[in-house]
């Protein structure tokens, strides 16, 4: 249990969240609702509102508030709604099936209205014209995003691929099912869920069915009903298709079913057969309960893969679909990746973000305050940032206390997130903070991957300018490692750096594709030292130190291996690390004292981490800088401002930093071979060490002032605000 | 565990067209041979991990391994698994009711073939009846239809332009 002191968690007054739906009736956009209703608490409110009755309903969640609007003026009430969630602390409305005329209704009102779509063109009545002038509209495939795209939609569109719950089954719940519909239990069956209509192709199911017979012995059962307009003659198409095939001995139609996914134990297979589809809810439960499923390839179908799901061409051929569904039996199955992904909290995002007027207010969102490089760059930041209005949020627990106190001190408002590690726990709060505070800018500055993706996601459709402070390519690889999480969450790395405003790096190297033309470099500035140092002469005995965390990356063996060898030459040559191991690295600790060994503590001398550690360098004779994924390292730039000759490898900006031979040494490896001979001659070379020292000094001094940083990030944020700005004045 | 119904051996007999047998996936392992039946990786969503400017080494402090997502995906299906008290369980009747009705589609019940019911009867027909229990299944007249978020119908005329619907 760590005892740091850590930033006191963000307050957040969850608001009530409120969706509107037309009815809840026993389709896959209602089970999405209530699916996430149910999920989402207690951590949210929910507030549903159903416009009208339905005979035949999903069971509301319990704790979920509803407002039934049936026999009601529904536009005026929606009106009404409409005007109370404008004045509340949520003006969302998340609207699913409901008209245009409705979604004005709620406008009237003064709520924020974001419809949701839930099918491919074919099953659309408004066209997309209808959805002109709103800000978001979410589709629930990449599919049906695309065929809002083509049909002139112009606002931004966020895809939410609903992923069922995982859910357990009684244990006869197949002898169950299949006794009620008359199957024998040791047949093979394959389902179909979904209600009769004319775009499922029953009928073809049907014809399918006496195909497979033709191999095997198998039964098929319709889970669903019949409705709309085309009903009856859907119903009546599949019955002719059954006379016509001869199969009624092999056919259960059940009907409807309240809760249809408790029969799915009861198939050996899922059967669907649809001319289109936005996505299929019926073969995502399957396919996340472990029933393979074989489909048509229209719409979201296989958006999310799984190797058990089988798409077929809707119009080929009975053979085709007969052996993929044959394949298909004999599949072992298996759980798809995305199994138990709690996309469901895509829709609380959704609800959470709304508009933000312009505000020149920064939001900087990190990682943790540890004793590391990016930490200190941000909290010297901070406390230098005098023009600009702004607080940090942190979405990690710290090991250290330093810069927390120092932010504290400085009275800076900083926060943590979320005490989980949950990235969803943390876009939501950050989302939350961002539109109730209406903050203008957020600014990434060493953060998980999983939750920028998520909070860009989000704030896609707002005015809310988006900053990446990125080290470089570790950076940029970190993100690409996410690829499988920004496919499922549709929200990929290249929508990222699409969306961000600005990337930012710490020093000059190339950017992905995407944000190339928006890349600012801004390289870490410190501010001049307490303590310079005035002589190069060696005083006692040599004192080489690194100042700087206990950890793999800054190759501290390497380094104690050099001194070894540098003592041949020097023997009185003394190593003195400044900086203290994280608990996760005791193993690397043990390994930096055991590379030491007898010289633990006689020449080589482990000092722990402290505060004061920069205003100690001057006591020293040199610095070494060993590392890999660097950005902008503050530890040389800090011994540079001191006067102190330096010694690093050419590794992300040290070679900004260290110019060989003039401003310090630079190594092209970071062997104890190749380090060693650089500090040896360093040591012996006094002339030259002071040379190199003060010239590096110059260097920290007029490339690397806090002074410089301080003002590109506020021309940076300035700059920011006044573009947005001028977006919502042109908008 | 082994799985109880095929011992392990992810295969049952299934007998079919009264003389022939072949073999057919266990329906309750699944396939697999244990119970219940193992889960894959998960996509990447896990905790953010621990982590600092520059120190992308591989000395995390957390493992993630396959094994380590199977078993909280695992562990997560039993938590989120409904309390059985609620579930909606076959052999229980339904929650909407509408048990017992008699199969209304042809000869069904004199020849014991699969049910069909009649989704047009006057009250809102159900399966036949069952011994051990009764599934309530619930057939929708087309003409008092409200939704199933397929949009392509009109409700007492006004919400007739509903954009979409899925496939339930």
């Amino acid at each position: 249990m760590s005892t740091v002191a850590q930033p006191p968690l963000v307050g957040i007054d969850a608001p009530e969240l409120t969706v509107a739906i037309a009815s809840l009736a026993l389709g896959g956009a209602e089970r999405i609702v209530l699916d996430w209703a149910a999920r989402v608490q207690p951590a949210w409110r929910v507030h549903v509102i159903v416009l009208r009755d339905h005979a035949h309903e999903w069971p509301v969640p319990p704790g979920v508030r509803l407002t039934r609007l049936t026999g009601t003026d529904v536009p005026v009430a929606l009106m009404d709604i409409g005007r109370r969630i404008a004045h509340s602390d949520s003006p969302v409305c998340v609207c699913h099936l409901l008209t245009s005329a409705e979604r004005a209704a709620l406008c009237e009102g003064g709520a924020f209205v974001v419809p949701v779509v839930h099918n491919a063109r074919e099953g659309w009545i408004e066209d997309a014209a209808a959805l002109a002038g709103t800000s978001q509209v979410i589709a629930v495939s990449n599919a049906a995003a695309a065929d809002l795209r083509r049909h002139g939609c112009d606002a931004t569109i966020s895809v939410i691929r609903h992923i069922p719950k995982l859910r357990r089954f009684a244990r006869d719940a197949r002898v169950t099912w299949r006794r009620a519909w008359r199957i024998p239990a040791d047949a093979t069956l394959v389902g179909m869920i979904g209600a009769v209509k004319p775009q499922k192709n029953y009928p073809f199911a049907v014809r399918l069915l006496r195909r497979l017979l033709d191999n095997r012995d198998v039964y098929l059962t319709i889970v669903g009903g019949p409705v709309g307009r085309h009903g009856r003659e859907a119903w009546s198409a599949v019955l002719d298709a059954m006379t016509e095939t001869g199969v009624r001995g092999r056919l259960a139609m059940p009907g409807f079913i309240a809760d249809a996914a408790a029969s799915l134990p009861a198939f050996d297979v899922l059967l669907n057969t649809s001319h289109y589809e936005g996505t299929s809810i019926a073969s995502l439960e399957a396919l996340v309960n472990g029933v393979p499923v074989v489909a048509s390839r229209v719409g979201g179908q296989g958006e999310l893969g799984s190797d058990g799901l089988t798409l077929v061409d809707k119009n080929a051929p009975l053979g085709e679909w007969a052996s993929a569904v044959s394949a298909a039996l004999e599949m072992r199955p298996s759980y798809p990746a995305w199994a138990g992904f709690p996309s469901f909290r895509l829709w609380t995002l959704a609800q959470l973000a709304r508009p933000t007027p312009r505000n020149d207010r920064v939001l900087f969102v990190t990682a943790n305050l540890n004793a590391g490089g990016a930490q200190r760059s941000l909290v010297n930041l901070a406390a230098a940032l005098r023009a600009v209005r702004f607080e940090i949020a942190v979405t990690g627990d710290s090991t250290a206390e330093y810069f927390f106190d120092a932010l504290r001190t400085s009275g800076i408002n900083v926060y943590r997130t979320a005490a989980s590690r949950d990235p969803f726990d943390h876009a939501e709060r950050i989302v939350a903070r961002v539109c109730a505070e209406q903050i203008g800018t957020v600014c990434f500055w060493n953060v998980d991957p999983k939750i920028k993706l998520l909070v860009t996601k989000a704030l896609d459709f707002t005015n809310v300018a988006l900053v990446d402070v990125s080290p470089g390519p570790s950076s940029f690889d970190e993100m690409r490692r996410t690829a499988e999480f920004g496919r499922t969450i549709a929200f990929a790395e290249r929508d990222f750096y699409q969306r961000l405003d600005r990337t930012v790096l710490k020093y000059d190297t190339p950017a992905p594709r995407g944000c190339a033309d928006k890349i600012s470099v801004i390289p870490n500035g410190v501010p001049p030292p307490a303590r310079v140092k005035a002589s190069y002469d060696i005083a006692a005995v040599p004192r080489v130190v690194v100042n700087g965390r206990i950890a793999p990356t800054k190759f501290l063996v390497e380094v104690v291996n050099a001194m070894a060898i540098v003592r041949r030459a020097i023997p009185t040559a003394e190593l003195h690390l400044l900086g203290g191991a994280e608990p996760r690295h005791a193993d690397y600790a043990a390994a930096v004292r055991a590379a030491a060994g007898e010289d633990l503590d006689r020449t080589v001398f482990l000092h722990g981490a402290s505060g004061d550690s920069v205003d100690r360098l001057a006591d020293f004779d040199l610095l070494v800088v060993l590392g890999r994924d660097q950005g902008s390292p503050n530890a040389l730039l800090e011994a540079m401002a001191a006067g102190l000759p330096c010694i690093a490898n050419d590794d992300g900006g040290t070679g900004e930093q260290i110019r060989h031979e003039d401003t310090g040494l630079l190594l092209q490896d970071r062997t104890a071979e190749t380090l060693a001979p650089a500090i040896v001659r360093l040591l012996s070379d006094r002339t030259l060490a002071g040379r190199l020292g003060c010239a590096g000094r110059m260097h920290a001094l007029r490339s690397f002032s806090m002074d410089e940083m301080v003002a590109r990030y506020t021309t940076l944020f300035g700059s920011l605000a006044r573009a947005r700005s001028s977006e919502e004045v042109t908008a | 565990m082994i799985c109880p119904e095929c011992n392990g051996a992810g295969r049952v007999r299934k007998r079919f067209l009264i003389f022939f047998e072949r073999w057919k996936r266990c329906p309750t392992c699944l396939g697999s041979g244990e119970y219940p039946p193992p889960v894959a990786d998960r996509v990447g969503y896990r905790p953010a991990r621990w982590r600092d400017d520059d120190d992308g080494d591989t000395w995390a402090a957390r493992g993630y391994g396959a094994g380590a997502i199977a078993s909280r995906l695992q562990e997560s299906r039993e938590q989120e698994a409904p309390p059985r008290d609620d579930a909606f369980e076959v052999g229980t009747g339904g929650r909407s009711g509408g048990a017992g009705a008699t199969a209304s589609w042809g000869d069904a019940a004199s020849d014991n073939a699969p049910v069909i019911v009649d989704p047009f009867a006057g009250d809102a027909s159900a399966v036949s009846g069952v011994a051990g229990g009764a599934i309530a299944a619930e057939a929708v007249d087309a003409a008092d239809s409200g939704s199933s978020s397929d949009g392509s119908f009109a409700d007492g005329g006004d919400s007739s332009s509903v954009d979409s619907g899925t496939s339930y």
